[in-house]
C-alpha cells in the first residue's frame, strides 16, 4: 500500500461511487439487481470504474492501480453492491487474479496483465472447478504438459462464470501427477481467443446464461503465463480464497431484498414482529460488515485470513438465504416474478451457498483447524 | 504497560482465580477493587477503563461462575458519577417508569432484583427522573428470595416507606441501560466461549466407534457451527466497544448462545445433562443471561422499528460509518 487512508477517504469513494451509480440508474443505463457481481455485465460501467480508479483499487500505482488499502477498497465494493450496480465484468479479475498476480507472478506477467486488468480491457473467468474436482478442488485433471517455451493444456472445466466474455482465463491445473494430489498443481493465465479454446453454455434455473464449460484442446500457454512457481499452486490458490470469501459480496447478494424488506416494514406501521425479524437481520448485516472490515484490515496487514474469510462466507450466505426468506412475512413474496428483487433473489439463491466454496465445505474446514488448535 | 498487555494481565489473573475453585471467589475480586475497574481513582475507583472491566466480566463469564459483577460494577459507576462510593455490595434494576416517590420515602414491590438478599444497596433507574438510591438493610425493606435457572437470585424486594435518596448528577437511565447491555453481551460471550472449549475438548476425548467424536463429520461440521457464531459475537462485541452498537452486540451475543447452547448439549450427549458435569454451568447462564435486563426480541424489535424508520439509506450509513474505518 502506498499510503495510509485518512479517516475521511472512505466517506469520499463512498460518496464517488453513490454519485455515480445515481447517475447511470437515473440515466437508465442499469437496473439494480441482485446478485449483479455474477449477474450483471457491463463492460462499459467496468471502463468507467477504472477510469475513474475505482477497480485496482489496492494494486501499485506502476501497474495502473490506485495504491490504496484493502479496507478503502471495500468501502467501494460494498456501495457497488448495495447498488446492485453491473459489475461482473471486472468483478473476479479485480477481486482475486490482479492480487494472485501481483504476489506470485513474474515481473513481465505483472505488466502484460494487471495494467489491463486496472484499465478494465482483460476480463477474467475462473478456471477452476471441473465436472469431477467441485468442492474437492485439489482433484483437478486438466493437464498442462511441459512443451518447447511453455506449455500444452488439455482439460475441461465447468461453471464458469462469464467465460462467454471473458478475454482470459485464470486456470488451475495439474503438472505432475504424484501420489499427493495437492502437489503438482500450477496456476496459468491462458488468452480465452488461443486455438483449441471452447466454451459451451449452461443455462440456470432462471433461465439466464452466466455459466459456462470450457474445453482446452492442446492449448498452447507461453512459459511466461505461469504463476509463481510450478506444481505450487495449492498453497497459492488457499491464499487466493480469502480475497474470494473475504469480500462483501458474500453478504449482500441478496440486498434489494433488503431495500424493499425495509421500506414494506416502515409501509406496515406497527407490526411488531416484522420489526423485530428486520432488527435481527440488521443486527447481522451490521456484524457481517464488521467482519468484511477485520479481513480488509489483516490483508493490508500481509495477511491471508483463510480461516476467518471463510466463516465470514458461511455466516453471510445464511444471512443472504435469510433476508429473501424474511420477505416472505410480508404479501411482497406473492407471484414472484423473474424481474422483480425477490423472483431474481430467490433463483439466484441456490448458488449462494455454492460457489466459491460449498457450506459444508466450509464447514469441514473450519473443523479441521479446530481440531487442530 | 499498553492497553492490550494491561488486559491480557488482568484476563489471566481473573482466569487463575476462577480456576481456582474458591468459594471466596467474590471476596478476592472485591479485595481486589476488580468490580469497580473503570471507576476512576478521585471517585474512588481503581482506574481502568470500561474495556478493562468487559475483560474481566468475559473471563468469569467463561468459567461458568455467577457473581454480581454486572450490578455491583454498574451500580457504583452510578453512583460514584454524583457522589461518593460506599463499603458493601451495590446491586441495580431498571424500572419502565418513574416510581412514585412520596415524600422521599417509596412503596413497592420490584421483581427480579438481581443478588438483593447479598446486597448492602440498592440503585433504581427509571426513565426520566435521576437514579434512586435504598438502603436495603432498612427495616421497611422485605426480601423474598428468588432464583433464576442459573441459580442466581433474582430477589423480590418488597419496599413499604423505604426512605430513598435520588443520585443527582448521575447518568441517565438509557446510559444505563446501554451498560448493562454491553456487560451482559461480555458475559454470555464469556459463557459461549466456555461452552465452546469444554465442547470440543469432550468431543477430541470421547471415543465412540472407535474413535474420538470429532472424526464424525456431523459432529465436526457442528463444533465448527459454534466456533462461526463465536466469530459472530467476538465482533460484535468488538464493534460495541469501538462504536456504541450495544443492541447490535445483544442481540448477536444472544443470538449465538441460542445455538452454542443447544449444540453443546447435543454434542455431549447425556453427560451434559448431568449436575456433575459442568457444561450446564454455563448453558444455563446463556439461557438466563441472553435476556436479562432486556430481552433479545425487544432489542431486535426496537432496531427494526429504527431501522424502518431510518429507510434503507439510514441503516445503510449506520452501518457503513466512517469511524470504524479511519
Amino acid at each position: 500500500m502506498d499510503h495510509t487512508p485518512g479517516p475521511d477517504s472512505c466517506a469520499e469513494l463512498r460518496a464517488q461511487v453513490r454519485e455515480l451509480t445515481a447517475e447511470w440508474r437515473d440515466a437508465g443505463r442499469y437496473t439494480p439487481r441482485s446478485d449483479s457481481w455474477l449477474r450483471s455485465f457491463d463492460l462499459e460501467f467496468s471502463k468507467e470504474l477504472a477510469a475513474r480508479g475505482l477497480i485496482a483499487m489496492t494494486y501499485p500505482k506502476e501497474f495502473g492501480g490506485a495504491g490504496r488499502t484493502n479496507v478503502e477498497r471495500l468501502a467501494v465494493t460494498e456501495e457497488l453492491l448495495r447498488a446492485g450496480a453491473p459489475v461482473a465484468a471486472h468483478w473476479i479479475g479485480d477481486r482475486q487474479i490482479g492480487p494472485a498476480i501481483l504476489r506470485h507472478g513474474t515481473r513481465q506477467l505483472q505488466e502484460e496483465i494487471v495494467p489491463r486488468i486496472a484499465s478494465g480491457e482483460a476480463v477474467f473467468c475462473l478456471g477452476m472447478s471441473e465436472p469431477e474436482a467441485g468442492s474437492d478442488l485439489a482433484s483437478v485433471r486438466t493437464s498442462a504438459e511441459p512443451v518447447d517455451g511453455g506449455w500444452l493444456v488439455n482439460g475441461h472445466k465447468i461453471w464458469t462464470t462469464q467465460a462467454h466474455h471473458a478475454t482470459h482465463a485464470y486456470l488451475l491445473a495439474r503438472t505432475l501427477r504424484g501420489e499427493r494430489k495437492h502437489e503438482g498443481l500450477t496456476e496459468f493465465v491462458v488468452d480465452m481467443d488461443a486455438e483449441g479454446v471452447s466454451v459451451t453454455p449452461i443455462v440456470d434455473l432462471a433461465g439466464e446464461h452466466h455459466f459456462n464449460e470450457v474445453r482446452f484442446e492442446n492449448v498452447f500457454v507461453p512459459a511466461h503465463r505461469v504463476i509463481g512457481e510450478v506444481g505450487k499452486g495449492w498453497k497459492q490458490v488457499v491464499e487466493q480464497l480469502s480475497f474470494e470469501r473475504g469480500g462483501a459480496e458474500r453478504s449482500l447478494s441478496s440486498y434489494p431484498v433488503l431495500i424493499e424488506l425495509i421500506t414494506e416494514t416502515a409501509r406496515q406501521g406497527d407490526d411488531r414482529e416484522l420489526h423485530a425479524l428486520l432488527g435481527s437481520l440488521v443486527a447481522r448485516l451490521a456484524v457481517l460488515r464488521r467482519l468484511c472490515f477485520e479481513v480488509a484490515r489483516a490483508m493490508d496487514a500481509g495477511e491471508a485470513p483463510v480461516q476467518q474469510a471463510a466463516a465470514l462466507k458461511y455466516l453471510g450466505n445464511a444471512f443472504e438465504h435469510d433476508v429473501i426468506e424474511a420477505l416472505r412475512r410480508t404479501d411482497l413474496c406473492q407471484e414472484p416474478s423473474f424481474d422483480g428483487a425477490f423472483g431474481q433473489a430467490l433463483l439466484a439463491s441456490p448458488a449462494f451457498s455454492l460457489r466459491g466454496g460449498a457450506a459444508e465445505v466450509l464447514l469441514s474446514l473450519i473443523a479441521r483447524q479446530e481440531a487442530r488448535s | 504497560m499498553s492497553r492490550s498487555q494491561f488486559a491480557e494481565e488482568l484476563r489471566s489473573l481473573v482466569d487463575g482465580l476462577a480456576a481456582a475453585g474458591s468459594p471466596d471467589l467474590w471476596d478476592s475480586l472485591v479485595d481486589l477493587d476488580l468490580p469497580r475497574i473503570g471507576i476512576d481513582e478521585e471517585r474512588g475507583g481503581p482506574g481502568g477503563s470500561l474495556y478493562d472491566l468487559l475483560v474481566v466480566v468475559e473471563s468469569l463469564a467463561g468459567h461458568g461462575i455467577g457473581v454480581p459483577i454486572v450490578e455491583a460494577s454498574t451500580a457504583d459507576w452510578v453512583v460514584s458519577r454524583a457522589g461518593d462510593l460506599a463499603d458493601g455490595l451495590a446491586t441495580v434494576v431498571l424500572l419502565d417508569e418513574a416510581p412514585d416517590v412520596a415524600s422521599g420515602t417509596l412503596t413497592a414491590e420490584l421483581t427480579s432484583v438481581p443478588w438483593a438478599r447479598d446486597a448492602a444497596r440498592l440503585v433504581l433507574c427509571a426513565p426520566g427522573v435521576a437514579p434512586l438510591q435504598v438502603d436495603l438493610g432498612d427495616v421497611s425493606v422485605t426480601v423474598r428470595n428468588v432464583d433464576n435457572i442459573a441459580g442466581e437470585p433474582r430477589d423480590t424486594v418488597v419496599l413499604t416507606a423505604t426512605p430513598v435518596t435520588s443520585v443527582e448528577g448521575a447518568p441517565a437511565y438509557a446510559e444505563v441501560r446501554e451498560r448493562l447491555a454491553l456487560l451482559w453481551s461480555a458475559a454470555v460471550l464469556g459463557a459461549a466461549h466456555g461452552a465452546y472449549r469444554l465442547t470440543r475438548t469432550y468431543v477430541s476425548e470421547r471415543e465412540q466407534f472407535g474413535a474420538p467424536l470429532l472424526k464424525i463429520p456431523a459432529v465436526a461440521g457442528n463444533l465448527a457451527r459454534m466456533r462461526v457464531q463465536l466469530v459472530q459475537a467476538d465482533a460484535a462485541l468488538a464493534l460495541a466497544r469501538e462504536g456504541g452498537a450495544v443492541d447490535i452486540a445483544r442481540i448477536t451475543t444472544a443470538a449465538a448462545a441460542t445455538e452454542i447452547a443447544q449444540i453443546a448439549h447435543q454434542l455431549h450427549g447425556a453427560m451434559g445433562i448431568t449436575e456433575e458435569y459442568p457444561l450446564h454451568r454455563l448453558t444455563r447462564r446463556l439461557w438466563s443471561w441472553r435476556d436479562a435486563v432486556a430481552s433479545e426480541r425487544r432489542w431486535a424489535e426496537s432496531l427494526g422499528r429504527r431501522a424502518a424508520d431510518a429507510g434503507e439509506s439510514g441503516v445503510w450509513t449506520r452501518i457503513t460509518a466512517t469511524h470504524t474505518e479511519g
